[in-house]
């Protein structure tokens, strides 16, 4: 809880100055916005980190499938990456990038899942047979 | 470190701001401009040891 307070006001003072400099100065702004984001990740990975150490015990129950435990973080990590920089693509108004960023983002995660979904369609035609 | 950093970015956006309209009212624009300039790489220059940070982080954290 008091993670959580330290951040909230950090964050406010953070955007008390981002505003202040919003109307003559707005590219220093994008620096504090992005500190300000560096500054909660590393907060949310270190959260993360624990959920991981948690999550990576229930690999051992999946034998053969381990494997797909870690390409599902990468899954999250990309998913992470990407949001964070289209949004602050889209905060700035380039809209447009920031949806290229998130397709990019997609299309990284599609690439990663593929040997799960051959996996699938293998099991899939071992049932059907 | 991270608290005064917020305050520095602030302190050089705002005396940057108020540089750079001194000298545009005492007739040098392109002082101004190039105060600026030199604004935005003086905090571009203290931001990116966090951005590689972060990246580190996350590489290290989900095996990417």
């Amino acid at each position: 809880m008091v993670k959580l307070l330290t951040v909230l006001g950090l964050v406010f003072i953070g955007i008390v100055f981002a505003l202040l400099l919003k109307k003559d100065k707005p590219e220093l702004t994008i620096f504090l916005i992005l500190f300000l984001c560096i500054f909660i990740a590393l907060h949310i990975l270190a959260l993360f980190q624990t959920i991981l150490e948690e999550v990576s015990v229930f690999g051992s129950y999946l034998e053969e499938y381990a494997g797909f435990l870690k390409l599902l973080v990468k899954m999250i990590g990309l998913t992470y990456l990407s949001e964070l920089a289209a949004g602050i693509c889209k905060d700035y108004g380039y809209s447009s990038i920031g949806n290229q960023i998130e397709i990019l983002g997609k299309m990284l995660i599609i690439v990663i899942g593929l040997p799960i979904l051959r996996t699938i369609m293998e099991l899939l035609e071992g049932v059907l047979k | 470190m991270e608290v005064n950093l917020i305050f520095k970015i602030a302190a050089v956006g705002i005396l940057i701001t108020i540089l750079g309209q001194v000298l545009k009212h005492s007739g040098r624009e392109e002082h101004a401009f190039l105060i600026s300039l030199a604004g935005l790489i003086l905090v571009l220059s203290w931001i990116v040891p966090y951005i590689y940070e972060l990246f580190e982080t996350i590489k290290s954290l989900f095996e990417l």
